[in-house]
């Protein structure tokens, strides 16, 4: 009798330690976390890096022996290829990029073209450690995807390779290869086998003290890019179209290639892969849906509608994908500020109602 | 058998209960008021204040955009006005997502640390007395064409000290100086490194009475406890009035305001309708007086608003049984006497920020941190040894937001921890005491300080 009493006891005090047990040491959703880091945000930074790769190829081909109109196509391509999984990766813009200063070195706008101008005319070496020199973000607006864009294409998109100076080459060229040693840098932040960013969020640590911290940042990460395309890269387009079409034109990101619908679209796909656990033929489907679904499958139903008509609204701005952005400015803005009710609905679901999801998990 | 029972269920019980321990005042799990967000995330300091309405929001939203906007050499279409000479090229560059710098590890970047610069005079309660070729701060950087004032090298001396316990530690003091100077630098040129600070709950500090916070300053220590806790009272360049000082390392701005128009000009070189000279005045290279400004008033007055109405995050581990074991020993010690825990903000024109109770752990007051600290650099009322009391909220979320962990004036503490070690001066029997805490205590009291 007495045994029994202290084993009853004993497994009394142990039902009393589990159930006291913080929900930190459990994972309830590590699937998604692992998901989502493994399948989703370190693939997108890997074709960042590698698609860098290939643009520095691509410009390098360009610069020796003289530019030729292929040789500038391919590397127009290459840029628009690196700049996709860069603006697919907007929506996770936490840790390494932030903290070690790689979105203002790679992504700056506006450029600093009288800067850039004053360069070009100079007679300083123009190479990898010229233009990773220009820090402190005083030089940020010199480099990264806009300069290369700028030299790519010109301020009035088109230009011809017969036009490319033996400056413009070298600088292009240095450009290059100072992003692919920030995409590379960043890459290797968040792998396991490099400074493993990565461990952070799948275990307990300083900076995600619990799987809700992951996932708060996960659902705030997505929010936050849905803000940034409604009120502020749309946004400022229509401000300065208040004041003319010119002030329109120059506030819009990615106008010299006409990519701005692009990156917008993929901004809004970078909340799909997040919310879907899903990229491209990569994921296991278990995303910030899965908790959602779990939780409200109505709102569930809501998320995703709303993704798929913001991501309509964008492609169809101007009233049909082969429509520029800078054409819509010009001609039909009713189609612009459509998209960007979508994409200002879907963040208001997501701030008011999915955040408050995950936080009161 | 069945007393055993009873037994069971009550460490069942006891086991569960959580702790709950409250000093002086309740969770405060909303330090700042009804402004907080509730969320924690790396960007929990770019938040709008929670209890906007859609007017506000709007102004938040475009005081956001220019504090993150990079400005560019005029003539430019859009964001021009930055230089001749400057510092960084946005409000960003210096407040990574609104947060603190890191201290910078060589002169080459030296991403939000600046140097403040000026010559002693007879009285400097009427402000630093700027000096010839350097005005008042070192601008580190020039436009194409122009020349920036100076370069600066950066070395380190690590000192190593035990708590009593036996346990090492080790402070890391910086040494500036000043190199490529584009005029020679006199020998009686006084140099404050300053780092930028964390931008959120600025507009309630703003809104606390300036009685409550005088209430508190003991200038002479009549009570005896050897904190004085002064009042700075500074040069207000948009009232043209002195004013008590609430903002900056040493209290040196009078309001958010002024705070963002003397940013815009020292840091970026941009002109204003309160500035309306560049900072290259009185220089070879200075281009002469012009009749505009690189900015209008409205670009001025909506990045203190950006300021004014940022969310302060919500405080997290309030239940932690060593977060609030760590209380009872900020408490015991005697931090809150300078770090002042509580306060009701008044009745504010800016209706957000009226009437708010607020956990900022701030005196906003001037006290002497110890010659280890110091400057050396007076700053109206403030010596060369005196700092503001920094408000602690937010203090512990810096990793996450901004990956790293440096405090103090010039980002020279490593951590929370080493950053209590530096107190000096009025603290000294607030470090000795923590010196003689177990590890145990000290480890609880860090945790305490980083869940504000």
């Amino acid at each position: 009798m007495q045994n029994i009493s202290i084993y009853l006891l004993l497994l009394i005090v142990t039902i009393s330690t589990i159930s006291c047990k913080k929900d930190n040491d459990e994972r309830a959703y590590g699937d998604v976390i692992n998901n989502v880091t493994d399948n989703i945000i370190i693939p997108t930074y890997s074709d960042l890096d590698a698609n860098a790769d290939l643009l520095l190829a691509a410009v390098t081909a360009l610069k020796t022996g003289g530019a030729t109109e292929p040789e500038l196509t391919v590397a127009r391509n290459a840029w628009a290829a690196t700049r996709a999984p860069w603006e697919a990766s907007e929506g996770f813009l936490f840790g390494p990029v932030a903290d070690n200063e790689i979105d203002p070195n790679i992504d700056t706008w506006p450029l600093d073209s009288i800067g850039v101008d004053a360069i070009l005319a100079g007679s300083d070496v123009l190479n990898k450690a010229y233009v990773d020199g220009l820090t402190g973000e005083s030089g940020t607006g010199l480099k990264g995807f806009h300069l290369l864009e700028y030299l790519l294409w010109s301020s009035t998109g088109n230009k011809t390779a017969a036009a490319f100076t033996a400056r413009e080459l070298d600088y292009l060229v240095a450009a290059a290869e100072s992003l692919k040693g920030k995409t590379s840098e960043l890459k290797t932040a968040w792998i396991s086998s490099g400074g493993n960013f990565v461990g952070q969020l799948k275990s307990n640590s300083s900076r995600y003290p619990s799987e809700r911290a992951v996932l708060v940042e996960l659902a705030e990460g997505i929010r936050g890019i849905a803000g940034e395309v409604f009120d502020s890269k749309i946004q400022s387009t229509l401000d300065g179209l208040d004041i003319s079409l010119n002030a329109g034109l120059q506030n819009e990101e990615s106008r010299f290639s006409a990519n701005t619908k692009t990156d917008f679209t993929n901004n809004i796909n970078s909340i799909l892969f997040v919310y879907l656990g899903r990229y491209n033929s990569l994921g296991t489907a278990k995303g910030l849906s899965t908790v959602v679904s779990s939780k409200n499958k109505d709102l569930d139903v809501k998320i995703q509608l709303q993704i798929a008509e913001a991501i309509t609204a964008i492609k169809t701005i101007g009233g049909s994908a082969s429509t520029t952005y800078s054409q819509a400015l010009a001609t039909d803005r009713a189609s612009i500020e459509t998209a960007q009710a979508k994409v200002q609905a879907l963040e208001t679901t997501l701030k008011t109602e999915l955040v408050p999801l995950i936080d009161g998990l | 058998m069945r007393k055993v029972t009873y037994l069971a269920f009550i460490i069942l019980f006891i086991s569960c209960k959580k702790e709950n321990v409250n000093i002086n005042d309740a969770s405060e799990e909303f330090p700042g008021g009804a402004t907080t967000y509730k969320s924690i995330f790396s960007g929990s300091f770019e938040q709008p204040a929670s209890n906007l309405n859609n007017a506000e929001f709007l102004q938040h939203g475009v005081g956001d955009a220019n504090f993150s906007a990079k400005f560019v050499t005029s003539p430019a279409l859009v964001n021009q006005g930055l230089g001749p000479i400057f510092n960084q090229v946005s409000c960003v560059s210096c407040h990574p997502k609104n947060g603190k710098s890191p201290q910078p590890l060589s002169g080459l970047d030296l991403k939000g640390l600046l140097f403040r610069v000026s010559i002693p005079r007879a009285d400097e309660s009427l402000g630093p007395l700027p000096l010839s070729g350097f005005g008042g701060q070192l601008q580190t950087k020039a436009s194409v064409g122009k020349q920036a004032e100076g370069q600066v090298q950066i070395s380190f001396e690590e000192n190593t000290f035990t708590f009593s316990d036996g346990t090492p530690y080790s402070l890391r003091k910086p040494i500036y100086t000043i190199t490529s100077a584009n005029t020679s630098i006199p020998f009686n040129m006084m140099v404050s490194p300053r780092i930028a600070q964390q931008v959120i709950g600025l507009g309630l500090i703003e809104a606390i009475s300036e009685a409550n916070i005088l209430l508190k300053a003991d200038e002479s220590d009549e009570n005896g406890d050897g904190i004085s806790g002064k009042a700075n009272r500074v040069w207000n360049p948009v009232s043209n009035a002195f004013e008590l000082g609430r903002f900056g390392w040493k209290a040196n701005n009078a309001t958010l305001l002024a705070q963002a128009a003397t940013a815009l000009h020292e840091d970026m070189g941009i002109t204003s309708y309160v500035f309306r000279a560049e900072t290259t005045v009185g220089q070879i290279q200075d281009n002469g007086p012009s009749l505009t400004t690189d900015v209008d008033s409205q670009l001025v007055i909506d990045l203190a608003f950006y300021t004014q109405s940022l969310a302060v995050p919500k405080r997290r581990d309030f239940n932690d049984a060593s977060v609030n074991n760590g209380k009872l020993i900020f408490f015991k010690i005697g931090c809150d006497k300078c770090h002042t825990q509580k306060y009701v903000t008044g009745n504010n024109a800016i209706s957000f920020l009226s009437n708010q109770t607020i956990y900022p752990y701030t005196d906003l007051l001037l006290h002497d941190m110890g010659s280890d600290l110091a400057d050396g650099r007076p700053d109206f009322l403030a010596t060369g040894n005196e700092w503001r009391t920094p408000p602690l909220w937010g203090i512990g979320l810096s990793e996450l937001t901004n990956g790293h962990t440096n405090l103090l004036h010039d980002g020279r503490a490593r951590n929370t921890l080493e950053a209590i070690m530096w107190h000096g001066g009025e603290a000294e029997n607030q470090k000795v005491q923590v010196k003689k805490l177990s590890k145990k205590e000290r480890e609880d009291l860090v945790k305490f300080v980083n869940s504000l």
